[in-house]
């Protein structure tokens, strides 16, 4: 394997996370609800990745999905979880 | 009806956050804290609170690691202030100064922190203190009941 297949393997393994929105259904478009079975007062999680497609993940949180237990966990792996961050 | 108000936080909220999972003596405020991100996720309006940049960079540079995702949710819901930067000032004239910017744009601003409580320079600005804090939003019903509703009840 050479190098730059090495570093695309680590890439896909870690994908780094550009950006989180955490916003209602009603901030959607009324085709992005439709295709996703979203409705307007559903809590959704939009997410883009960094070598991930350019299409933005858009997922419904659900029961045990809150936003803050997903922070919570987010912290938890990367080794923030029980002490102060600064 | 949601309240238009914003809010200026510093770490202590997050620190709160992140002993959450300590279960020991911070369980109670790191639920206060979790609270309240959780009233941002749940609101239409201003879903972020304000920090001074000096503590905003600190935090930022010490989650830019890994994979970025702990640093991507604390930007969904906390912004940098836009009150320029200067090393000749304290983090409380930042603070006043970031209040006094926002006061000009939006309806109400509550400062949320532990550390201005009995400070004369705060006396003519809300300051809520974690406690203060539990008491505002435990006051929102219809919020408390999306709360329980999504960690207790039924689920959304």
């Amino acid at each position: 394997m050479d190098s730059e297949n090495i570093i695309m393997e680590t890439k896909e393994k870690n994908p780094k996370v550009i950006s989180i929105n955490i916003v209602r259904g009603s901030e959607l478009s009324e085709t992005a609800r439709a295709t996703k079975g979203i409705s307007r007062d559903d809590l959704v999680e939009i997410r883009v990745e960094r070598n991930s497609p350019a299409e933005p993940k858009i997922m419904k949180l659900g029961k045990n999905q809150s936003p803050t237990l997903r922070f919570k966990e987010a912290l938890k792996k990367e080794g923030f979880s029980g002490k102060k961050i600064i | 009806m949601e309240d238009k108000c914003v809010f200026i936080i510093d770490e202590e909220i997050l620190n709160k956050f992140s002993l959450l999972e300590s279960q020991g003596e911070g369980y109670y405020e790191g639920e206060n804290a979790q609270l309240f991100f959780e009233y941002l996720s749940y609101r239409i309006h201003n879903k972020k609170a304000f920090m001074i940049p000096s503590i905003y960079k600190k935090i930022t540079s010490k989650l830019k690691i890994n994979d970025g995702e702990s640093l991507a949710y604390f930007k969904n819901w906390v912004k940098e202030g836009d009150i320029g930067e200067s090393s000749d000032t304290t983090e409380e004239q930042d603070t006043i100064s970031l209040f006094e910017t926002l006061e000009v744009l939006h309806e109400k601003v509550f400062i949320i922190s532990d550390k201005y409580e009995g400070n004369t320079n705060f006396r003519n600005i809300p300051v809520l203190t974690m406690d203060k804090l539990n008491k505002y939003l435990k006051d929102k019903k219809e919020f408390m009941k999306y709360i329980n509703d999504c960690f207790y009840g039924q689920g959304y």
